[in-house]
């Protein structure tokens, strides 16, 4: 068996899409990106490449989020 | 007391265009989440009843996560009939709400807006099965050509009279004519008890609905999508916002210009000049009202800009200098605000807000603030923590010169050469840099990073465009005019009663020694609290050089907010935040003052001063900055599951 292999939404690649898994955060944190339909299990697509810590940002449904580089180090995705 | 009808949804949805449709008021209306950051209520009228109409923020859910959430998650639970409007492009986001709304059991309305854009997108939605599995009614519009309000208003009727109408089964937009009740238990399934127990559960219930009633034709992605992420990307995103706010500002100092020049000498020389000359001369040239209307003459002749009187500098201040300029800025900010591109400065902005402790949403208030302070200030209650606000503020109240006062500077400026601009502008970005760096240092914890929706590109909507103008400049004149004649009058007063005398002489060491300037200059300052454009074309009698000028403007921009900023600040950040703000600003003030009359044409010429000061300022940032992001990194690095309680907390 393989153990389930994480990467945060930082490092992932731009155009990759995965599942969220593990959000590493606060409840204020994780209750914000709850309602913008960010929650383990969403499938999701980061669409940019991040340039020095830069924002990330990812496609949810058919909307657009952008997340601050500290947040998107703190949410794990798995990748088929 | 009147029925309270409720518009609540998700930012940017179109509730302000509802809001405006329905009630006739003007409202601001932007492509960007968190246009409206504080509830309007306007009167409707159905079936002889008058019901109070309140446009709330937008939020993504009643658990607020920032002041202008907050606001909205009250005026639900203070609701009559709740309007729930919901962008049909992104029904799965927008139903989550819906769901905690329907909790609420208030009678309740779905308003589906933007159904054009939409079927423009290839979504397909089945309203009718939507209306059924969500059992209340479900109308379909298109808010901003007006299409299924009249629908809109009928249901409403319905509801206001218990909820037994049927719905109407006529119009373009009209589906099958499904009886429903309003209060009916959703169809759907949702928790045993009718409640749900975890937002998994929410989710559960809007994917389920989702996969009923939306379908999904794939589309070729368009020109303006293609633009959408070329402006995210760093390799693309940065040129184009370089070379955006390089032609905005282009046009606006350019065409503002144009206008400025034309005025003046096709109306105020040939026309109201002669009509004020042949006023003076009928009054005497002399005495008290002479003073206050026409103010003194210059080599025995009036001067639109320097004689100081009400009808004089007064009229040609506003009408002549600072309206020109503010047209053309408003014209364009609408432009930016409605196309949508504002998020994706934001961004693109991030990295460098970052290293002031801010982050990309706080772009924003900042260019919000160039048109005007106040409405910037509010903008910034989108902003999560308190410490976020009180640096946003704090900053853009000092750096940050309001349109009318940019007007003059520019207006004025051109007899001393334009390069005078730019040490402006060079020296407040270098205040806006260290300040920002040094509290962000000095304040205690961290900004959390940001979460920000980013809407699709839209075409400016013409109409929408020219009401926001109308408001604004309205807005400006009306609040201006009083301040302006109010501000003229004061210093005439101060003067003749030899007030300006006794406080120049009295802080004649600070204005003289460590500024340079003439200690008349005091009286500018008091005029300035009153209105900063005023206060800036006051620096022209003086008889200033270059140098002097530029320190006054500085001052001036900087040295404290304008009454109405001031106002609205000190209930932002409450009397002892604003007393810290207030310190900050006259400390900034006079040492920003004293560095430039050092080293402007005595040290450094303004081309090398501006360079330099640009250049340091960059370089501050990448060596100083960021305390913010370390805090956070160590609070992470400390407790894996980093406590967020900080991350927003009420005032």
């Amino acid at each position: 068996m393989f153990a389930l292999k994480l990467v945060s939404l930082a490092e992932m690649k731009a155009g990759q899409t995965g599942i969220v898994r593990t959000i590493n955060g606060g409840q204020g944190m994780v209750a914000r990106l709850q309602a913008l339909g960010l929650h383990p299990g969403k499938k999701i697509t980061k669409l940019n490449t991040v340039f020095q810590k830069g924002p990330v940002v990812v496609e949810i449904n058919r909307s657009r989020i952008a997340l601050g580089y500290g947040r998107a180090c703190r949410i794990f995705m798995e990748i088929k | 007391m009147s029925k309270k009808i409720v518009l609540v949804g998700n930012p940017n949805v179109g509730k302000s265009v509802i809001f405006s449709q329905l009630t006739g008021t003007r409202v601001v209306i932007s492509n960007y989440p968190g246009t409206t950051v504080e509830y309007i209520s306007g009167r409707l009228k159905i079936d002889q009843e008058t019901f109070a109409l309140i446009d709330a923020p937008g939020t993504y859910s009643l658990e607020p996560t920032c002041r202008a959430e907050e606001v909205a998650a009250n005026l639900v639970d203070a609701a009559d009939i709740i309007v729930n409007v919901i962008d049909a492009t992104n029904l799965e986001r927008n139903l989550y709400l819906t769901s905690q709304l329907l909790d609420k059991n208030v009678p309740m309305i779905v308003v589906l807006n933007m159904v054009d854009e939409a079927a423009q997108k290839g979504i397909d939605l089945n309203y009718s099965r939507l209306q059924y599995l969500l059992g209340i009614p479900v109308i379909p519009t298109v808010a901003l050509s007006g299409e299924g309000l009249k629908e809109l208003v009928n249901a409403l009727s319905g509801s206001a009279r218990g909820g037994d109408e049927s719905l109407p089964s006529n119009g373009r937009l009209a589906w099958e004519g499904h009886v429903v009740r309003v209060g009916d238990k959703p169809r759907a399934a949702r928790g045993s008890d009718g409640k749900f127990s975890s937002p998994d559960e929410r989710w559960a219930w809007v994917g389920s609905i989702v996969g009923e009633v939306q379908q999904i034709t794939h589309r070729h992605r368009t020109w303006l999508e293609t633009l959408e992420l070329a402006s995210l990307k760093p390799h693309t995103g940065i040129p184009l916002a370089a070379f955006i706010l390089f032609l905005s500002f282009k046009i606006i100092i350019g065409l503002g210009e144009f206008l400025h020049e034309l005025l003046e000498h096709v109306i105020f020389e040939p026309f109201y000049l002669p009509l004020v000359e042949s006023l003076s001369l009928w009054m005497g040239q002399e005495g008290f009202w002479h003073d206050l209307l026409i103010g003194t003459l210059v080599q025995g002749e009036i001067h639109l800009e320097e004689s100081m009187g009400v009808l004089t500098t007064g009229v040609f201040a506003i009408f002549g200098v600072v309206l020109p300029f503010l047209v053309m800025f408003y014209l364009v900010l609408g432009f930016l605000e409605d196309c949508g591109y504002l998020p994706r400065l934001a961004v693109i902005m991030d990295r460098i807000m970052h290293r002031l402790g801010l982050h990309g949403f706080a772009v924003i208030p900042m260019i919000l603030g160039l048109g005007c302070n106040v409405p910037a200030v509010m903008a910034a209650r989108n902003l999560e923590s308190r410490r976020e606000r009180f640096l946003a503020c704090t900053l853009l109240s000092i750096t940050v010169p309001c349109a009318a006062q940019m007007s003059m500077v520019t207006g004025l400026v051109g007899r001393y050469g334009g390069v005078y601009l730019g040490v402006i502008f060079a020296t407040l970005f270098f205040i806006w840099i260290v300040l920002g760096l040094i509290l962000d240092r000095f304040l205690p914890g961290y900004t959390p990073s940001m979460i920000m929706e980013i809407p699709p590109y839209r075409w400016p909507h013409f109409k929408s465009q020219r009401q926001k103008l109308g408001m604004r400049l309205s807005h400006f004149l009306v609040e201006a005019l009083p301040f302006i004649f109010g501000g003229i009058v004061l210093i005439n007063l101060l003067y003749i009663l030899g007030v300006t005398d006794f406080l120049a002489n009295l802080f004649a060491p600070v204005i003289q020694g460590l500024l340079g300037l003439p200690r008349e200059a005091i009286s500018t300052l008091f005029v300035g609290f009153l209105r900063k454009d005023v206060a800036v074309a006051m620096l022209l009698p003086l008889g200033l050089s270059a140098r002097q000028f530029v320190v006054g403007a500085i001052i001036l921009v900087t040295y404290f907010p304008c009454a109405a900023t001031f106002a609205i600040l000190s209930k932002e950040l409450g009397v002892k935040g604003m007393a810290v703000s207030a310190a900050i600003m006259i400390i900034t003030s006079l040492s920003a003052g004293t560095m430039l009359n050092l080293l402007l044409e005595t040290v450094l010429s303004p081309v090398h001063l501006a360079l330099a000061l640009v250049g340091l300022g960059i370089l501050i940032a990448i060596v100083g900055g960021g305390t913010s992001d370390r805090r956070e990194s160590a609070a992470e690095a400390e407790l894996p599951l980093a406590k967020e309680g900080s991350d927003y907390y009420f005032s």
